[in-house]
């Protein structure tokens, strides 16, 4: 039977309970009722404009980049047709699709988001709505200068949206949106007691909004830390707390990143039979998902992380699997990284014959593949080095795989 | 598939935020005035910038419930953060409700601003933090109880034996 009660969070849920508790201590406002109506009205209004300018604006800022050079993207801060809350939504949109791949189109981009925001008259929204549209611009820059390690500027940029919602009382979830985006800078920055309070802060702040998805974001966030700090007793706790939140809320690629996280907590706190669980659990729910890429780089994580605390045969197993994978799907340079990484442990446990195969393999397909020619010559002095043999090659094999990730890091960025 | 013209879907929305509006209101304007104390004018004033705040991410909210009440707990909180607060804050649970006769003292009657600010600072900082959420920023023992990760009836002794301790702070520094 239900247990009806005054508890906040139970009337959150419980629509008899809201009702009664609002008749129970409705507010008469008397004299000022006349106010509500007009409040509605602006309420409504602005509701209509927002709705009206999404629907407006379909696919508006994907054109325009698509028939605007790069080069000359700082222009559109100047385009009637992006002068709109909906406009400003989708260039964090597209700021957000490039922040990884190309930070420098996003940062032009959010350069655009934040002039078209601010230049917005303030009798365009109400005042809150427009704070909000302002904070929200100046957060993804932020955000964007961070991913360029500028993490001066970027503390600049999010104390800029901090400023633009200060005074509004509604705007807590906005606020502990753009105080995640402050933790993570201050994070970088080394300041790690500002940055531990903050996020615990916003937690507590998407908790009570009931927003799962922030919740769960700012959890992954708190326990990487904490991984990244060695702190795996501590870590883990965060984790499996969010577990139980992921599984609730039917987050399953969410979950399927905590499993694989409580696979490296698991493999630090030498309980290898509870890791290969959390990993194979982890690697299953991206599968599920359809999220190959990702399973297949748990699996790839999963065996390096077991090969160095010494668990060579499942170590091993997992990199065979990533292998394959990586080459399934016609991913040349990582399936090489991999069959490097298992070919240095075959020749450190002796396997030389097995080892010396698996390089020749490794050459074919880096030629097959057509991947650029220093990495090819990298890959076929190695194979000729496994056929002379000697006392260095495991080293050797190490320096070719480093200078293999040295060559994919130089073509991403 | 049956085609919906625009004006049609705006109807549906402009209908759905009307009823959002009215179903929610009052109840805001409620938690705002009884169990936070907002002034009635500034609880209707907080319940509508709530609702502002909602639209702009209309689309990404699942339950709006949830969301529209921590709003307005966060919005009531942050409005005491902006007034101060000398008041105490009603709970949702009686049996927290009633004041400790021997600590309130401490809160209504202190003569003296600066030798109380003293005997709070005297205090550790977790003592600090409970005061704070109590006094300050309106939480409910209940509330406290889940923000320390202890039963309410603990929250409570807690908060006594606080009340206790910043007391005999404040007489060792003696009004002045």
């Amino acid at each position: 039977m239900t247990a009806h009660s005054d508890d906040l969070l139970h009337i959150a849920s419980c629509r008899t309970c809201r009702d009664r508790f609002t008749a129970d201590n409705a507010v008469n406002l008397e004299a000022d009722r006349h106010r509500e109506p007009e409040r509605m009205r602006e309420f409504l209004e602005t509701a209509r404009r927002l709705e009206r300018e999404r629907e407006g604006v379909h696919d508006l800022v994907a054109r325009l980049l698509r028939t605007t050079p790069p080069a000359e993207w700082s222009t559109l801060a100047a385009s009637p047709e992006l002068r709109s809350n909906a406009a400003v939504d989708q260039l964090i949109e597209e700021i957000r699709n490039r922040v990884e791949r190309t930070p420098a189109q996003a940062l032009t981009l959010a350069g655009v988001a934040t002039s078209i925001a601010e230049a917005l008259p303030a009798s365009t929204y109400p005042a809150i709505v427009l704070a909000q549209l302002r904070a929200a611009a100046w957060k993804e820059r932020a955000n964007t200068l961070r991913y360029l390690s500028r993490c001066e500027d970027a503390l600049a940029a999010i104390e800029t949206a901090e400023t633009r919602l200060s005074g509004f009382a509604a705007a807590a979830f906005e606020r502990a949106v753009v105080h995640l985006v402050k933790a993570m800078v201050l994070h970088e920055l080394g300041r790690n007691p500002d940055a531990h309070e903050l996020l615990h802060a916003c937690r507590q702040v998407f908790a009570d909004h009931g927003d799962a998805k922030m919740l769960l974001c700012a959890g992954l966030i708190e326990g990487t830390w904490l991984y990244d700090a060695e702190e795996y007793p501590q870590a883990e706790k965060v984790f499996t707390e969010l577990h139980d939140l992921a599984a609730q809320a039917q987050d399953r690629e969410t979950l399927a990143r905590i499993e694989n996280n409580l696979g490296y907590c698991a493999t630090h706190a030498g309980d290898f039979r509870k890791a290969n669980i959390h990993f194979s659990n982890g690697i299953a729910l991206f599968v599920d998902i359809g999220a190959h890429a990702e399973a297949t780089r748990a699996e790839r994580g999963a065996g390096r992380m077991l090969l160095g605390k010494g668990q060579i045969n499942s170590g091993l197993a997992y990199l065979r699997n990533a292998r394959r994978a990586f080459i399934d799907r016609g991913l040349a340079e990582e399936a090489a990284l991999c069959g490097l990484e298992i070919v240095e442990v075959l020749v450190r446990r002796g396997d030389t014959d097995e080892a010396r195969n698996l390089t020749h393999q490794v050459y074919e397909e880096v030629t097959t593949a057509g991947l650029g020619h220093r990495a090819v010559a990298a890959v076929a002095r190695l194979n000729e080095q496994m056929v002379d043999g000697g006392s260095e090659i495991a080293l050797e094999v190490r320096n070719v795989h480093a200078f293999l990730e040295s060559l994919q890091e130089t073509a991403a960025t | 598939m049956t085609a919906v013209s625009e004006s049609a879907l705006l109807q549906r929305d402009d209908q759905f935020f009307e009823e959002l509006y009215a179903e929610h209101f009052d109840f805001l304007v409620a938690v705002a005035a009884r169990k936070f104390r907002v002034p009635e004018g500034d609880a209707e004033a907080l319940a509508h910038e709530v609702f502002l705040s909602y639209l702009r991410k209309s689309g990404q909210v699942e339950n709006i419930h949830s969301w529209m009440l921590g709003a307005i707990c966060n919005a009531s909180r942050y409005y005491w953060r902006k007034n101060g607060r000398m008041v105490e804050p009603l709970d949702d649970d009686q049996a927290f409700e009633r004041p400790d006769p021997a600590t309130t003292r401490i809160l209504d009657s202190l003569p003296d601003q600066l030798a109380a600010r003293e005997a709070l600072e005297g205090l550790m900082p977790r003592d600090q933090e409970i005061l704070k959420m109590r006094y300050f920023e309106g939480f409910s023992i209940i509330e406290i109880g889940r923000r320390l990760g202890v039963k309410a009836k603990y929250a409570q002794k807690l908060l006594t034996k606080v009340l206790r301790r910043a007391e005999r702070n404040y007489r060792r520094k003696g009004t002045r």
